[in-house]
């Protein structure tokens, strides 16, 4: 602070210095400067009219070039084009008319200046001189103008005020007549900067005679030429009173000085008008500009002041802001400190409701609930859980997870325990030993709870697991030699023709039957028959590879798959002759069928078939084997016959079935025949659809012959959706009458129609189409349709359920009769399969099957139906285990919808 | 000729009540109780677009805003139209018209640039007029045919093209505006080429220059598009028709939603709409047509 006198002393001194010097420098340029602005005011002002000009002569030369394109749109071309193919103007040319006068409209809005319009009006005259386009027809021509000229030109037309550009039509090198634009010749005043009154100078534009085109108010020349201004030199500032004819004109009242600018390509100019003082401005004094430089000094001074003030306040500026931070600062903490108090109550509140919350669900829970640690130590369990394991809470407490396992499982719980413990969750059917010893399965899903914990939710599924594997067993195997059944047998087949396909390698299908086994059962009794068979069935498995697969097909007919047998022809077949030779010495060795009794002599046939891969399906398949077991029975039994491929002709008529098969889509044979469904007292509810092929020539072919051909083609897709509106239309008719109104129609859909991407599509358009009520159509899907691609057909069931379609599954109990799949499939009836019904009152098997699927599906609330019922026998042993609605011959047969009993007995 | 105007007036009845019996179309309470007016277009020049918009696309859909309900438009076909509207199959036999068979109604009314003919008019309802046309006889432009010069005398015009056509193979469309039944072009000795590889009008010209004929019949509004499309490949010979009329059509039992459509007419040629949508779709119709604009205006 002590030394800011000196430095401020210092400051003056310099800055007065400066001043002083700049004022010499000032005063010395200002005479110099004063010739120079003179001469820059000039330059600007002949710089300004001759913009202005420029852009007079710009605008003229677009005229020229616009008027030149516009003689070549496309539209005249087009005219001229068809004119010369001799059309007449009344009909045909007057349309090319119509097209080029719209086109010469689009080009009027499109051209515009300073937002008006540019040209105001477009002709079109041919080479007779006849206007035949006019864009503002009605109107007199007043211009100058003719269809004759034979080139582009502008012309002025002062008389009337217009512009015109005028071009000549060329087409193949021919006159064809001209195009003119006309504009108003106001629009250049419109570049004149004619706001003249308030800038002190004026603008106007003068012809080559002298005559003013634009406002001359000021000329007093009342739109007469003028030599005299025509005659002022161009491009050159003229003072007015150095010509005395110009300083006789009224221009010399107002303005010193003129100035001419001719407009390029043109005969007219533009002459600009204005004061001396306008263009100079007034001569700077030097007595100003002394008492000029006396200023900056004084203003130096005030500002040091200014400045040293300024500072003082702004620092007392900053310690207020500075104590008024500080204070708002402690009051946000302070909030936010209440605010974190308050938050961290209600947490504990919320958390402790919570907690308590959590603790009555997992109490009254229905799942079993356990907790464990990392060790596999119970700390916790709820009520369901102990009643589940038989354990009490407290016993519970004490063990770890390995103790409610088998022996044997122990392993599987340790790696499940390290997966859950990995992935932090699990799912699994696990098996728990319970404190008396039985064992029970469990759907236990898992996971981690923070600080190493575990919980599991176990759900007892042993009695679902029992009904499922009982069914399984009974689908899927023969229970009196317990070998694989027909089902089983088709699909290992596959599993090997597929590996052989994989591999390349042949593989065998070997059909035996036993010679006379009826002989043997009409005389001896199904019981010794029974032995026998059982008896085969042992030889038969003894007498192939463990991987080889032996089945019975039903009574004495068994069938061995035998893969793996190389991938040279040859050396396969001789393979499957020596497994042929095996089996048949096998079977020809004597029997004991009973004891006390001689020993019972037998023989088989044998029929052999090759594969290779997946060349042909397992139903040609099987059906290769089965003619070669007939040639080889035919050929007097007891031996072994390979298939024939001269039985070839039995495919070919496959073959012919499917051309037969495509023209009768085209020529209407097919056909659906109604087969009414009925409720407990035999009311109809409902039919299902079957279709019929009824060939015109030949006798009816059945549906089992034909629908598995038209599967295997491709050809079930245009019958299926073929069906679908033919059963849509069907539908429509019965809704129409009051007494058919509520019956339901049934359709079957094959696998491959229903994984048509477009499947809902279809069925929803169909819909829309017939304009059905879609709660009455039910989509009838098998097993194995549903359960190829599972998610992807929930899905889509869930879509089609929302149209109203209600769904059955057809065939139920011949797959897998899987009731975790039941359960996840949106289906709202299950329909028996007719071979379990066929056999019902003698085969206890069939009937165990068609009990448990009544009971399985009545805790799952699903509606159940029967087909194939044809006795009163097979009806009473259904309606006493409860089911519900029927199909079969003992209600009516297929047939065409005339003869459809709801026409007669409507329902109630 | 009292016999045979009889036999055809039962004939009508007939079918008129077979399609009262099997078939109900909606009038105007069932649409607005719906909510919906469907539109039967027929793609077809500038009327209705494979896009969706047009001149009768764009005027329906006003309509349907007029009534306030929703608009939907269902394409069709010439050969199809008359069914979908009226869930009926048209059979033509000389001048009589009979209504066969049942199928389901897609559509409330037809609006695609649709020619007023007497037979049509026996089993349809149509509005005032919506548009006009008129059909002309085309041939290639390597014909050796000339096209006529054209007089004050629309009659005799056509009757100078008519008899340029000769021996030579005409192309035309049945059940459309170009049917040669509509002009009296059958059993005239012409030899009569029905174009069926397509139901679209606006395929005409390029079958002609795909040589399917020698020459074909062709509808002003499409002539007005194709004459900039085909640029000197094709000439027009002269007028086959009169002036035609287009307008919407609507079954016999809906005389309620033609009478609305009307007053809809009206309020749009009123307040510009209507000119507004022709200078969009034809903005050289109202030159070609000066009478038909004059009146509507």
């Amino acid at each position: 602070m002590t030394s800011w006198p000196k430095r401020r002393h210092g400051w003056l001194v310099l800055a007065a210095a400066a001043f002083s010097l700049y004022l010499a420098l000032l005063l010395a340029n200002a005479y110099q400067s004063n010739g120079q602005l003179r001469a820059a005011a000039e330059m600007r002002l002949f710089a300004e009219a001759q913009q202005t000009a420029t852009l007079m002569s710009d605008f003229l030369a677009d005229q020229e070039s616009f008027v030149l394109d516009l003689a070549e749109v496309q539209s005249i071309e087009t005219f001229l084009v068809n004119k010369a193919l001799g059309m007449s103007m009344r009909y045909g040319l007057n349309a090319n008319l119509s097209a080029i006068e719209e086109s010469f409209r689009r080009k009027l809005t499109q051209k515009r200046l300073l937002g008006a319009p540019v040209y105001e009006r477009l002709l079109y005259f041919d080479e007779e001189g006849l206007l035949i386009v006019d864009t503002n027809p009605g109107h007199p021509i007043d211009a100058p103008i003719s269809g004759h000229d034979p080139e582009a030109k502008l012309i002025i037309d002062e008389e009337n005020g217009k512009i015109l550009a005028a071009a000549p039509v060329d087409y193949h090198g021919q006159p064809h007549g001209t195009v003119i634009t006309v504009s108003s010749l106001d629009l250049l005043s419109r570049y004149l900067t004619s706001s003249t009154a308030n800038l002190g100078f004026w603008q106007f534009l003068i012809t080559k005679t002298g005559r003013v085109l634009t406002d001359d108010s000021r000329t007093g020349l009342g739109g007469a030429p003028s030599p005299t201004l025509a005659g002022i030199p161009p491009a050159k500032l003229i003072p007015i009173g150095e010509r005395p004819k110009l300083a006789m004109t009224p221009l010399a009242a107002d303005f010193d000085l003129v100035l001419r600018i001719p407009v390029a390509h043109t005969e007219l100019s533009v002459i600009t008008a204005l004061p001396a003082s306008l263009l100079y401005g007034h001569i700077t004094s030097q007595r100003v500009l002394y008492f000029a430089s006396s200023v900056p000094p004084i203003l130096l001074l005030s500002a040091l002041w200014i400045s040293r003030m300024r500072q003082r306040t702004q620092r007392l500026e900053a310690d207020v802001r500075e104590s008024n931070r500080d204070r708002a600062e402690l009051k946000d903490r302070n909030d936010a400190l209440t605010a974190e108090i308050v938050r961290r109550q209600t947490l504990e509140r919320q958390l402790r409701e919570s907690e308590e919350r959590y603790r009555m669900y997992i109490e009254h829970a229905p799942e079993g609930i356990f907790v464990a640690d990392n060790l596999g130590r119970f700390v916790d369990a709820n009520p369901s859980a102990c009643a589940m394991v038989g354990y009490s809470r407290s016993e519970l407490l004490r063990m770890t997870v390995t103790d409610l396992s088998p022996p044997d499982q122990v392993s599987v719980y340790l790696a499940a325990f390290e997966q859950i413990l990995a992935n932090g969750r699990h799912e699994l059917e696990i098996t728990l030993r319970r404190k008396e010893g039985h064992d029970i399965v469990g759907s236990l899903r898992a996971i981690t709870l923070p600080g190493d914990f575990v919980m599991g939710f176990c759900t007892d599924i042993t009695a679902r697991k029992l009904a499922e594997e009982q069914i399984h067993n009974l689908a899927y195997f023969d229970p009196l030699t317990e070998l694989p059944n027909r089902r089983l047998l088709l699909d290992r087949l596959r599993q090997t023709m597929v590996v052989s396909s994989r591999h390349q390698e042949y593989g065998a299908l070997l059909m035996i039957d036993l010679d006379h086994f009826k002989d043997l059962n009409d005389t001896q009794g199904h019981d010794i028959g029974d032995r026998l068979l059982t008896e085969v069935a042992r030889r038969l498995t003894a007498s192939v590879r463990r991987e080889d697969t032996v089945a019975r097909l039903g009574g004495d007919e068994y069938v061995i798959v035998a893969g793996e047998l190389g991938t040279d022809e040859s050396g396969a077949a001789l393979l499957a002759e020596q497994i042929a030779e095996q089996i048949h010495c096998a079977l020809g060795r004597p029997y004991m069928l009973e004891e006390g009794r001689l020993t019972y002599h037998s023989s088989a046939s044998v029929g052999v078939t090759l594969f290779c891969g997946q060349e042909i399906g397992v139903e040609l398949l099987l059906k290769q084997a089965d003619v070669a077991l007939y040639q080889a029975k035919y050929a007097g039994r007891n031996t072994i016959r390979f298939f024939n491929p001269d039985m070839q002709a039995a495919i070919d008529a496959r073959a012919t079935l499917e051309t037969a098969l495509r023209r009768a889509m085209n020529s209407d044979e097919l056909s659906l025949y109604f087969q009414p469904q009925v409720d407990r007292d035999g009311r109809v509810i409902g039919a299902e659809a079957l279709l019929r092929w009824l060939p015109s020539d030949a006798e009816p072919i059945s549906p089992t012959r034909f629908i598995p051909l038209a599967e295997e083609t491709g050809l079930i897709i245009p019958i299926g959706l073929w069906v679908l509106e033919q059963a849509c239309a069907q539908l429509g008719a019965w809704q129409a009458d009051a007494s058919t109104r509520e019956l339901v129609l049934s359709i079957n859909v094959s696998a491959c129609q229903f994984h048509q991407p477009d499947f809902v599509v279809q069925v929803q358009e169909t819909i829309a189409e017939f304009g059905i009520d879609a709660t009455h159509l039910k989509l009838e899907l098998t097993e194995s349709l549903v359960l190829d691609r599972i998610d992807q057909v929930i899905a889509r069931m869930h879509m089609l359920k929302d149209l109203g379609v209600s769904f059955s599954l057809d065939d139920f109990g011949t797959g897998y009769s899987s009731l975790s799949y039941l359960k996840r499939l949106p289906i709202d009836q299950v329909k028996i399969d007719q071979s379990f019904v066929r056999d019902l009152a003698h085969d206890q098997n069939d009937a165990a099957i068609v009990r448990a699927v009544l009971a399985m599906s009545r805790s799952l609330g699903l509606n159940v139906i029967a087909e194939g019922v044809e006795t009163a026998e097979q009806f009473d042993f259904l309606l006493s285990h409860g089911c519900e609605q029927f199909q079969g011959y003992l209600f009516g047969k297929p047939a065409p919808i005339d003869d459809f009993p709801a026409k007669v007995i409507g329902v109630g | 000729m009292t016999a045979y105007r009889l036999y055809s007036l039962a004939a009508l009845l007939a079918g008129g009540l077979l399609a009262g019996f099997t078939t109900t179309a909606a009038d105007l309470p069932e649409i607005k109780a719906r909510g919906e007016l469907r539109h039967l277009g027929i793609r077809y020049a500038n009327f209705v677009t494979g896009t969706g918009d047009g001149f009768d696309a764009e005027l329906t859909q006003g309509f349907a805003d007029y009534l306030g309900v929703d608009y939907t438009l269902v394409y069709s076909d010439f050969y199809s139209v008359i069914r979908d509207l009226l869930g009926k199959n048209v059979v033509r036999s000389g001048d009589s018209v009979t209504l066969e068979g049942d199928f389901p109604i897609k559509g409330d009314m037809i609006a695609s640039g649709f020619t007023v003919l007497p037979w049509r008019e026996q089993i349809l309802l149509y509005s005032e007029p919506t548009f006009p046309s008129q059909v002309m006889l085309i041939a290639r432009a390597d014909s050796p045919i000339r096209p006529i010069q054209g007089s004050e005398d629309l009659a005799k015009d056509i009757q100078e093209t008519k008899a340029l056509i000769g021996s030579q193979s005409l192309l035309v469309m049945e059940k459309t505006c170009l049917d040669p039944a509509n002009y009296g072009l059958q059993g005239q000795g012409i030899e009569l080429r029905v174009y069926t590889k397509s139901s679209n009008i606006n395929e005409m010209v390029p079958a002609l220059l795909h040589l399917e004929a020698d020459l074909s019949l062709l509808d002003v509004p499409d002539l007005m598009l194709d004459m900039q499309k085909w640029a000197g490949t094709f000439k027009v010979i002269g007028p086959i028709s009169e002036e035609q009329t287009l307008a919407a059509a609507f079954p016999k039992d809906a005389p309620q939603l033609r009478d609305a459509f009307n007053d809809y007419l009206r309020q749009i040629k009123v307040n510009g709409t209507y000119d507004r949508l022709v200078q969009k779709y034809y903005p050289g119709a109202r030159s070609y047509f000066p009478a038909f604009f004059a009146e509507q205006n």
